[in-house]
């Protein structure tokens, strides 16, 4: 049996794995950001593991704050690539080089 | 219960998170990410932090994730409707992928982090509104303006330029 604590912090450590992977190696904008959002989580994750034996929960509140930047931060993400879209005709990382237009 | 709970959504997290690294439809990964966001959200039931859970379905699992289902609508450019994603620079990523995960088992091996009971409280909403207007109303007040810029902003960007 694992303590509790050690097997949230294991889950939140392979979230912000997976999402650093995630981020490193697909080639599609959105994907990407999925990745983002993976690692976001991870954060949080340990955030409330480390929370949930005190009794003023701090981490939880710190949690919340965390959630609603990944809001924010998905819909101004997901804005610009629209925009990408339309200028470029495609998502692909490998092919958005160039900065002027 | 609560053991059975814990190993259960961790090893939904696990799971979902491995998929998301293999798959390579883009449709599949925005679905496999509302699986992992759901299974965090009774991840956090389990930790005594319920309140997060039920913004976490709100939030997550409901506004992102239609957020970038009409991302991938949107910007998908073959008819029948598969977006397929490959992959690039493998070796860098997992590479990377692994010295963080080291990183990471490092630093929590040597911590002193004792053997914790999880608590679990009552009465958290009503806690978290005191909280948010005495304790924290500077941040409150932030991410209420952050939010309205965020909307001028989007809604700036979404709409057609004139000069494209």
């Amino acid at each position: 049996m694992l303590d509790p604590i050690i097997f949230g912090l294991m889950i939140g450590a392979f979230l912000f794995c997976t999402g650093i992977l995630i981020v490193i190696i697909k080639k599609n904008a959105i994907f990407v950001m999925i990745g983002i959002e993976l690692m976001l989580n991870g954060a949080s994750v340990n955030l409330v593991v480390f929370s949930s034996s005190d009794p003023n929960i701090e981490g939880q509140l710190m949690g919340i704050f965390v959630v609603v930047l990944a809001a924010a931060e998905s819909v101004v993400a997901l804005a610009i690539m629209l925009n990408i879209f339309r200028h470029f005709q495609t998502l692909d990382l490998n092919s958005l080089k160039k900065l002027k237009h | 219960m609560n053991e059975v709970g814990m190993y259960f959504f961790g090893l939904l997290i696990f799971l979902s998170g491995l998929t998301l690294i293999f798959t390579e439809n883009l449709i599949y990964a925005a679905f496999l990410l509302a699986l992992c966001l759901l299974s965090i959200a009774g991840f956090y039931v389990i930790y005594n932090a319920s309140f997060l859970a039920v913004i976490q379905i709100l939030i997550y699992a409901a506004g992102i994730l239609i957020l970038i289902a009409f991302g991938i609508m949107l910007t998908k450019r073959s008819p029948e409707g598969k977006v397929i994603v490959g992959y690039h620079l493998l070796f860098f990523g997992s590479l990377v992928t692994l010295g963080m995960a080291l990183l990471i088992y490092a630093l929590v091996g040597s911590s002193t982090i004792g053997p914790h009971e999880i608590i679990h409280t009552t009465g958290q909403v009503r806690e978290i509104g005191i909280r948010f207007l005495t304790q924290y109303i500077l941040a409150f007040e932030l991410i209420a303006f952050l939010l309205l810029v965020v909307l001028v902003g989007a809604s700036y960007l979404g709409k057609k330029s004139q000069h494209a």
